[in-house]
């Protein structure tokens, strides 16, 4: 007895702790494949939500990291508590994408989904901690169908007409998301304090068709309009077209153009 | 449908099965329980339930032949596929959720399969389960419990966490130790055992310490340095340790405690290489009519889970002891506390509770209890600062409540309590600001006769803050020691910017027959947090039917 307690104890004492050196805390990544297609992060938040501003420096890091590669959305879904109250940032779009993705009135904030894609476990919501990194494993996926936007505001009739261009697979479909940018209103801070003129990025205020995930793709492109809701500032919108697999509604490509500008985004090599 | 009516089925098959039997000198019995919690709800309609089937077989060795004591075989069997509200998205499932084997020698107890422990206080290992949050941290794989010397208590283990239902996700069934695995020790000494002088002095000094080590395969995650993308060197095992000793005589205990945890990246510390530490001490003393504690803790990065990219309740492998009363009343739980495991905090409790002897003027004629108790929580000033937050917004949660106890007559008991609460929601639910709130509560019984006895409760929370004022009732009636009849209301006043004016309510029967309890209801629940240790749970609001039952054989 005594001698397997001995045994025991010495063969403990060598159980592994790895300490990493602060040198050593950073390793090189390679680089992305090179491709044209955009991915879509979606940002679940709130502005009741206290933690939602640093997961948006997240994102802002991640857009100046990738660029035109990363198209940023940010949805403040209704049936959340962090977005309840005087500031209403939400819209059905945003309720109903989150509702898909298994998002409940008890799902904490902040939260994200990369191209409306579940990881290996089937998990839809990533902290913004994982957000980095499952973009990285996202654009390992080369592949995509080709799109293009283009879309003309009538300022009168607040309405915007846009024509989606793209290579027609069967099992495809294509939605149309209006967002908004730089909307300055309240948001709860970390250090407690809210923020009364902080800057709400890429808000989804609306989305074309009865759904948000789009009608099947047709064979000579998708021509639609998209009303302007009330309160939005056309300079500071954008549209973002997506291509969706029809089977699943994991977003293929994106596409998105400024209202305020005519025409197109770069193209990506 | 099918798997539901295999598992009413099952219920009801075990509800009548109970069977304790001997052979051949040694004994052999079966022990277990079942439990169903149901609420049929509406808007919209869905019946969320869970079930549990717990079943042991125990075998007792009278002769003690080759200093064999006994045998215990353990399985549990859980229906959670059709959760109620409020559970995260990995809690469904349905299976065998536990299995293990203890076998207990002259020398110890050896476990094989799902074993749950706690070393010390928990600061680096507590695994447990906890029902009500969803919490089920057992580890798949073996412990060891040894006395190898008077004294000495050596305690080992080993496995893989669960974590939900991953392991039916894997054909190995969680005995796959490549991607995760937990190793932990935990050696005590009790010097008492050593000492004539301590004895007879009665006198007891412990001394204790244990190392927990996590393994964990690489995982790809990115930072930016500079614009430039970067990914972290993650520590494939990750160590923890802590020392402790507690000393005790004549109603005095002193207990002390430090932890310390390597550095450890994950989500919860936002990849921090920080190391962690915590260090807690406390103060007791009892007799009888007396009892006052008074305890301090500081804890700075202590999240330690078995996975590093984890949140929420799976994969805990620590349990940081929650310096904040865990009140029954409705309305003292409307702000619970939830502990601060990676951002750390200062947390300060005493208690005094103090019994006016029977036949005194204080006391009366049966005596009269007192409890003052305080607590009070606040952050770190800053990442590893030993420095208390002196800020507004450090001030995490404050309680401070008196309760009195006391019986009034051969049939009266009144128990009434006046408290005072502030808790920061910012920081245990990430929004609601501020809340200082004061609340009154007064809960009378009387027992009308040997088989009639009645209880009513009053509560009254005041708060300009958040949701406002509320008020609750509730009235249970108890009829021959087998069944209840209660009914709850609880009404938002307002007031406040949030306030909901709203009104809710519950209404249940309750009937024990032996070991069996069923209980059958209707209930309007708010929204709000459900806390246990610390540890706190978003449910939403709910309304239906409420079918619970429970059976303990």
């Amino acid at each position: 007895m005594q001698r397997i307690f001995s045994i025991l104890s010495i063969a403990f004492l060598l159980a592994a702790c790895e300490v990493i050196d602060p040198a050593d805390r950073l390793l090189p990544v390679d680089a992305v494949p090179q491709s044209s297609r955009r991915h879509v992060l979606l940002e679940f938040t709130g502005f009741r939500c206290v933690n939602c501003p640093s997961a948006e420096a997240t994102a802002v890091e991640l857009q100046s990291l990738y660029a035109e590669r990363l198209i940023v959305i940010a949805l403040h879904p209704a049936s959340n508590p962090f977005t309840k109250g005087v500031y209403d940032y939400t819209c059905p779009a945003a309720d109903s994408v989150y509702r898909f993705v298994g998002g409940t009135a008890s799902t904490p904030f902040p939260t994200g989904c990369i191209n409306l894609a579940p990881d290996a476990e089937g998990h839809y919501f990533r902290d913004h901690e994982l957000w980095g990194a499952a973009l990285l494993l996202a654009m390992q996926d080369t592949l995509c169908p080709s799109l293009s936007l283009t879309a003309t505001l009538d300022t009168l009739m607040r309405r915007v007409d846009a024509r989606i261009n793209y290579s027609t697979r069967d099992d495809m479909r294509v939605a149309l998301w209006l967002v908004e940018d730089s909307i300055v209103g309240a948001q709860a801070m970390p250090d407690g304090t809210v923020n009364m003129t902080y800057p709400h990025r890429h808000v989804l205020r609306t989305a074309a068709f009865d759904t948000p995930f789009g009608v099947p793709a047709q064979t000579d492109g998708t021509a639609t309009s998209i009303l302007l809701p009330d309160g939005c500032d056309a300079a500071h919108c954008s549209l973002v077209a997506l291509l969706l697999d029809a089977t699943n509604y994991h977003i293929l490509n994106a596409y998105e153009t400024k209202l305020s500008t005519a025409g197109s985004m770069p193209d990506l090599p | 449908m099918k798997l539901r009516g295999l598992h009413i089925a099952l219920l009801v098959s075990l509800s009548i099965f109970h069977c304790p039997f001997s052979m051949a000198g040694d004994t052999v019995f079966v022990s277990g329980a079942v439990r169903h919690e149901g609420l049929l709800a509406h808007k919209p309609w869905y019946y969320g339930s869970q079930s549990y089937v717990d079943l042991s077989v125990h075998y007792l060795n009278d002769s003690n032949a080759h200093h064999f004591h006994s045998l215990q075989a353990n399985v549990r069997g859980e229906l959670t596929r059709w959760p109620m509200a409020g559970y995260e998205a990995d809690f469904p499932g349905y299976g065998l959720s536990h299995l293990s084997l203890d076998a207990t020698f002259d020398w110890g107890q050896l476990t094989v399969g799902d074993v749950y422990e706690q070393f010390g206080s928990g600061l680096v290992l507590n695994i447990y389960e906890d029902r009500s949050l969803g919490i089920d941290g057992a580890l798949r794989g073996a412990k060891l419990h040894l006395t190898p010397y008077r004294g000495l208590t050596l305690k080992m283990l080993g496995g893989k966490q669960r974590r939900y239902w991953e392991c039916y996700h894997d054909r190995a069934f969680g005995w796959n130790y490549s991607r995760d695995a937990v190793l932990g020790a935990d050696l005590e000494l009790d010097i008492k055992q050593w000492s004539s002088r301590m004895q007879e002095l009665d006198m007891s000094l412990s001394l204790g310490g244990s190392y927990v080590s996590k393994y964990q395969q690489d995982d790809t995650i990115l930072t930016t340095v500079g614009g430039q993308p970067y990914r972290y060197h993650l520590p494939l095992w990750v160590g923890a340790g802590a020392v402790r000793a507690e000393w005790g005589m004549r109603g005095w205990n002193l207990m002390a405690e430090y932890a310390y945890k390597a550095n450890d990246p994950s989500v919860d510390n936002h990849f921090s290489y920080r190391p962690g530490d915590a260090l807690m001490a406390s103060l007791s003393y009892s007799r009888k009519g007396l009892s006052w504690f008074a305890q301090v803790k500081r804890s700075d990065n202590m999240a330690f889970r078995s996975d590093r990219s984890r949140t929420g309740m799976a994969g805990r492998l620590n349990h940081m002891p929650v310096f904040a009363h865990q009140h029954t009343y409705s309305l003292a739980t409307e702000y619970p506390y939830a502990t601060r495991y990676a951002e750390g905090e200062w947390a300060f409790q005493t208690e005094l509770c103090y019994t006016f002897p029977r036949r005194t003027r204080m006391g009366g004629r049966y005596g009269t209890t007192f409890r003052l108790s305080a607590s009070h929580i606040r952050g770190l000033a800053s990442e590893g600062s030993w420095a208390v937050d002196p800020t507004a917004v450090g001030e995490y949660y404050t309680d401070v409540h008196l309760m009195l106890e006391k019986r009034l007559s051969e049939r009266w008991w009144l128990n009434a309590m006046l408290m005072y609460q502030a808790s920061n929601l910012d920081v245990i639910e990430g929004h609601g600001g501020m809340v200082r709130s004061g609340l009154g509560v007064l809960d009378a019984r009387f027992r009308v006769n040997d088989h009639v006895a009645m209880r009513g409760e009053l509560q009254y929370l005041y708060t300009p803050h958040f949701e406002g004022q509320w008020v609750f009732a509730l009235y249970e009636l108890e009829l021959y020691q087998c069944l209840t009849l209660s009914g709850e209301w609880l009404y938002n006043i307002g007031h406040a910017p949030d306030a909901l004016n709203e009104h809710f309510y519950t209404a249940m029967a309750t009937y024990t027959h032996g070991a069996h309890r069923l209980s059958l209801g209707y209930t309007k629940t708010r929204e709000g947090m459900h806390c246990s240790g610390g540890i706190c749970r978003y449910v939403p609001r709910q309304q239906g039917l409420t079918l619970n039952y429970d059976f303990n054989f």
